[in-house]
């Protein structure tokens, strides 16, 4: 999964128990302390919350874990471009796996610069 | 399509490289030439006959080079991925381009039809055994293609395979 769809989905939980529990987003809001547009923007995925604002979340939206809102592992898979040919699903995981971790290494070296 | 192979320029830019990379000596060193062009170099498992592949991200040349195959086939790979950089780059800025078996000559290969493979494959094979290398190393000895010994041991010192010292001896 990429990032990108890791916030989509975690925005996707939160609008729906909030929902759910008939809250507005600016309820969610005040509970969390934060703004209305925030919350707006974290179920569209485009708000990265800290890991304090999600166990806080979890509690504001009466859950029991955070593994509600979240899945229980995570590890970055870069959305690949096209590929040039047809491959079977063995070989196309191995190239799955060499490419991500050479994006993955692209992105720390760049942060070391 | 009616594309036809440019192997004298995949040829010409090989060249180009190596004197821009100042290599006199062989074996050449192939990984110091891609860093120098500003590529990562990924070494990993890939499943079967996929020798390797080359994207550009962001600016970023990656060549990925399946680690399982014998080094020698890993330094073509490589070469041979560095050639689609040089040579093709617009083509792999917005695809990843895997290579299957890339050494591999028969029928049921696409190296040997489709033009941008013959084209790399031409890059890789000068980069790795330029032709006034391969003459210096032969000193005007001529070998037979037939000698299996002989030309094993003329692979060795470029650090090629067999195979692939065959075909360039024959089109010397």
């Amino acid at each position: 999964m990429s990032e990108k769809a890791l916030y989509r989905h975690l925005g996707r939980a939160v609008a729906a128990r909030r929902n759910e529990l008939t809250l507005s987003q600016d309820q969610v809001a005040a509970k969390l302390g934060l703004s209305r547009a925030s919350i707006a923007n974290l179920e569209n995925g485009r708000q990265r919350i800290m890991v304090h604002q999600l166990f806080r979340l979890v509690d504001a939206l009466n859950l029991k874990s955070i593994l509600d809102l979240v899945p229980p592992i995570w590890t970055f898979e870069a959305e690949l471009p096209e590929i040039n040919i047809q491959l079977n699903a063995k070989e196309h995981s191995t190239v799955h796996r060499m490419l991500a971790s050479a994006f993955v290494d692209d992105r720390r070296r760049k942060r070391s610069v | 399509m009616t594309i036809n192979a440019n192997i004298a320029g995949a040829r010409a830019a090989a060249r180009e490289l190596l004197k821009k990379n100042g290599i006199r000596t062989f074996p050449v060193n192939v990984e110091k030439i891609a860093k120098s062009e500003g590529a990562r170099i990924e070494y990993a498992p890939l499943d079967g006959e996929l020798s390797g592949l080359a994207h550009v991200r962001e600016g970023v040349p990656i060549i990925g080079v399946n680690m399982l195959h014998a080094p020698s086939r890993q330094r073509f790979t490589l070469a041979h991925e560095l050639g689609h950089i040089c040579l093709h780059r617009e083509q792999i800025e917005s695809t990843v381009h895997v290579d299957r078996g890339s050494l591999r000559r028969d029928t049921v290969s696409s190296a040997g039809i489709d033009p941008t493979e013959m084209e790399a494959n031409a890059f890789a094979a000068e980069l790795l055994m330029p032709a006034d290398f391969v003459e210096a190393a032969l000193n005007g000895k001529v070998i037979d293609l037939e000698d299996d010994q002989a030309v094993a041991a003329l692979a060795k010192r470029f650090k090629v395979s067999d195979a692939a010292m065959r075909f360039r001896l024959d089109s010397l």
